[in-house]
């Protein structure tokens, strides 16, 4: 039983930080596009594939 | 992949998915394959989509675009000038704006990369959820005129918006909201994790030094629920006792703070019961059930597309040198010259000085026509111009301009509340001090017989009789049945009006935008003589000129080639015309007209399409088909209302024959036609007057006052931001039907209710002898209070479970 002195305490301390963490999440804007990330990180990819063929161009016409 | 199969279709425009005219040539080549396009608007933008190395959007999308209107339209360069800017740096600056057009996640893509791609520009983020967009970009590089014309170039609108205004305001809000749900769920889980180990432990098997140690913990825990999660309803119940008018926030309040400060207090001289989980529990539940509510109203304002449409943001001024300046609207003075373009808004009451227009007014008068105006008419401030350029002085700006008038109607409406609700107030508060007088009287009556027990009494008396069912009782079933409802595209931005409509007598249409849509045109002509087709169509134009019947406006629209003058015009009223053109007799009219005119008999086509006929004195010439304007499901849903017994009327400010043939048309008996916005409030007020509970289904700015008026008001989509403002309900679909699916729900949604008060009552006032006789210790009230919290809450729920039946909405 002593260890629950010692265990709750540091669960209240854990809540605290949650607590603390959830509302700079909230605050920050975490939460006011909830559709709009989820799709993106499809495109995402392809841009990148997108960027790096074009890169791939301009680095093309540098050399030449 | 059923999309990109349905996305693919030759017969529809491959930007927008309207059918494509056959006669037309309009399209792209795309990826090998020749595109459709259903005018050179959509194939401008499609090009521009291409040229700009974005064509994989037609990849990544979902849904079809929003048609681009015209060719001008989009070439025509963007003229709005900004006058403020959102915030400022020193390098950067940041603009909010407004995108219409978007439909689904892929055109989030498409404008990010677009305008990622212009210099100076620093970020672009669009959020697909609000459609709003927030733009850096680098002082003096670009200006922002520019990025809009780079959005409409790809086929959206975009407009800056200030932030100023109550959208931010509900974004905070729902910060707000989460914050404290979030606080008083992590905490209370933390409290109910210590206070199910002590249930489980027993009374008598936890030391009780622990037993002191975990209570001031779960009263620590307890703390911030209390005074940050709960801090809303505490300020609720100081305002209500301060306006002496004690509503459900007092008892709730008062649970919490009592509940608490007797837990804290027992906790601190070690004796007693605590209560902390029931307090933790009780604030989170209720914060949930307001937070469903808030969602829905948040949706309904931040999902409104039109919402710039009323009031016009932006105005050209002339100024003294005859230059063209652009000023917000709201600082026009009286007198101020201003220039107002075809399809812009005309920003205030205003005399017209140059130029003749056609200028729509039916958003702010119900009349469906375009009315001409030329020099010395007057404007309406909020009508849309739709044909030439006017220039116009400003007569009016402020509180007396046409505008705020109706919005001062709205006020007015609002503050007169039906009946019903007054009433629902007094009970609410008669029941909460007959609560706290319970309490009170419990507390005193054992103190006075020197019971030992008195405070634990009296408090068990509170904690049986705080109506958290009671008080759940309703918002837990608008809840349920609000995100039923939100499900098949219906917002209820007020709970109440759920309950209200099971029980309305009358349900009142206003016409324009709400039973029809837009106008009527005439789809197909079927020519059967050897004339030519538009010289047919300006005979048919000629005579129809002479009609006010909803199909002579289908005529009235298109353009004539040669205007014929029609002479001896005769009028069989509702079925037809005869006239003399150019020297011949012509009819044009109905199956049934032409049948009598002429003494034969014609093929009947197709049943299910309204179709005209013109003929000479010899043989039928052509036939029209005219494409009908009334909105989907009406007949339906009218003819449904009449099963159930419900009184059904047309109110419009529209003129007598078309009132009176739409009337025929869904099956209206009771018509009012010509009335003016305070003719219908007076109709209004008429019928509750005598009694009868009213259901108003419009959608303009003008039926906005009554909206508020009626007892439950509903607007269906499309309908403009006044109107959605001052709605109950709003239809997001095209739909008629949804309203059956509505009215459905409202009459599960009453039983419901009865059923849960039934409980909460019996529940309560069979628990309030054997709490005050001292029977119940608290915790077994507040256990009592929890499953019966519980019962109420999963009896709502069952809602959630009402589908629309298929059948049903078919039929």
């Amino acid at each position: 039983m002593g260890s629950l002195y010692f265990l709750i305490p540091v669960s209240v301390v854990l809540v605290g930080l949650i607590v603390a963490i959830f509302l700079w999440a909230v605050r920050s804007g975490q939460f006011d596009d909830l559709e709009g990330p989820a799709h993106s990180i499809l495109f995402e990819e392809e841009d990148k594939a997108a960027d790096r063929e074009l890169e791939d161009k301009d680095n093309d016409s540098k050399t030449q | 992949m059923t999309i990109s199969i349905k996305l693919e279709n030759d017969t529809v425009c491959f930007h927008c998915g309207l059918p494509v005219p056959k006669s037309e040539t309009w399209g792209i080549d795309f990826e090998g394959h020749r595109r459709p396009m259903c005018c050179p608007g959509c194939e401008a933008v499609a090009q521009a989509i291409i040229d700009s190395g974005l064509a994989s959007f037609y990849q990544k999308r979902t849904a079809y675009s929003v048609t681009a209107d015209s060719l001008e339209e989009v070439l025509e360069p963007c003229v709005t000038e900004l006058s403020e800017e959102a915030f400022e740096d020193d390098e950067l600056q940041e603009t909010s704006l407004i995108i219409e057009g978007i439909t689904c996640s892929a055109c989030i893509w498409l404008l990010e990369r677009q305008v990622k791609q212009l210099d100076g520009v620093v970020s672009f983020s669009v959020n697909y959820a609000t459609r709003r967009a927030r733009l850096k970009t680098v002082k003096q590089t670009i200006h922002v005129a520019d990025v809009l014309e780079a959005i409409r170039a790809v086929g959206y609108h975009a407009t800056p918006f200030d932030t100023s205004k109550q959208f931010s305001n509900l974004q905070k809000e729902r910060k707000d909201f989460l914050s404290r749900i979030g606080v008083a769920l992590f905490c209370g889980m933390q409290v109910m994790m210590i206070t199910l180990g002590l249930y489980i432990a027993g009374p008598n098997e936890v030391e009780a030094e622990l037993l002191q140690f975990l209570k001031w913990v779960s009263a620590l825990l307890t703390l911030p629920v209390v005074l940050f999660s709960g801090l809303p309803f505490l300020q609720a119940a100081y305002r209500d006792i301060k306006n002496k008018m004690p509503g459900m926030d007092v008892p709730v309040a008062l649970g919490i703070g009592l509940g608490f400060v007797a837990s804290l207090i027992n906790t601190y001289i070690g004796r007693g019961d605590t209560y902390y989980e029931s307090v933790c529990m009780f604030v989170l539940f209720l914060m949930l059930a307001r937070y469903v509510e808030f969602l829905t109203r948040w949706y309904a304002i931040s999902s409104s597309e039109r919402m710039m449409q009323a009031v016009p943001m932006v105005a050209k001024r002339v100024a003294d040198d005859g230059r063209l300046e652009t000023v917000s609207a709201k600082s026009l003075q009286l007198g101020d010259e201003v220039q107002i373009n075809p399809g812009e808004v005309i920003p205030a009451d205003a005399i017209v000085l140059k130029g003749r227009s056609e200028v729509d007014e039916s958003i702010l008068t119900g009349e469906n026509e375009p009315i001409n105006k030329t020099s010395g008419d007057g404007l309406l401030g909020g009508s849309h111009n739709l044909s030439n350029t006017l220039t116009a002085t400003v007569s009016c700006v402020g509180k007396h301009s046409t505008l705020s008038t109706i919005a001062r109607l709205i006020d007015q409406a609002q503050a007169e509340k039906p009946a019903w609700v007054e009433a629902a107030d007094r009970f609410a508060s008669l029941f909460v001090s007959m609560v706290i007088l319970v309490t009170a009287s419990t507390a005193i009556y054992g103190y006075w017989q020197g019971d030992v027990e008195w405070f634990s009494t009296a408090l068990s008396v509170l904690v049986v009789t705080c109506p958290c069912a009671l008080s759940l009782a309703t918002p837990t079933a608008y809840t349920a049945a609000m995100s039923a409802l939100f499900g098949q595209g219906i917002i209820i931005t007020k709970g109440t009006s759920l309950e209200t409509l099971a029980t309305v007598d009358r349900v009142i249409f206003d016409k324009t935008g709400t039973l029809t849509q837009g106008a009527m045109t005439v789809s197909n002509v079927t020519l059967f003589g050897s004339q030519e087709r538009q010289n047919i169509m300006d005979i048919a134009i000629s005579l129809e000129s002479f009609s006010d019947h909803p199909i002579a406006r289908a005529f009235k629209r298109e353009k004539a080639k040669v205007n014929y003058q029609a002479m001896n015009v005769e009028q069989a009223s509702g079925l037809g015309l005869q006239g003399v053109v150019e020297g011949g007799v012509y009819y044009l009219g109905s199956e049934d007209f032409i049948n009598q005119a002429l003494g034969i008999t014609l093929d009947r086509v197709d049943a299910n399409v309204t179709q005209v006929y013109l003929a000479n004195e010899k043989q039928v010439l052509a036939s029209f088909e005219i494409h009908d304007d009334i909105r989907k499901g009406a007949q339906l849903s009218v003819a449904w209302l009449k099963e159930q017994g419900k009184k059904v009327s047309l109110l419009s400010g529209d003129k007598s024959v078309p009132v009176k043939w739409l009337a025929k048309q869904v099956g209206i008996e009771d018509v009012t036609f010509n009335a003016t916005p305070s003719d219908k409030l007076n109709e209004i007020d008429r019928l509750q007057s005598a009694g009868e509970r009213v259901v108003m289904v419009g959608d303009g700015v003008n039926d906005a006052p009554i909206l508020a008026k009626a007892d439950v008001s509903i607007s269906v989509s499309g309908a403009s931001h006044l109107a959605r403002a001052s709605s109950d309900v709003l239809l997001m679909n095209n739909d008629m039907q949804s309203l059956r699916y509505v009215f459905r729900l409202s009459s599960k949604v009453s039983a419901i209710i009865k059923q849960n008060m039934g409980w909460a009552l019996v529940y309560n006032i069979g628990a309030l002898p054997l709490a005050m006789a001292g029977y119940v210790e608290p915790w077994q009230a507040a256990l009592g209070m929890s499953v019966s919290s519980l019962v109420v809450v999963l009896n709502s729920f069952r809602l959630r479970f009402t589908r629309p039946l298929k059948h049903h909405l078919e039929k």
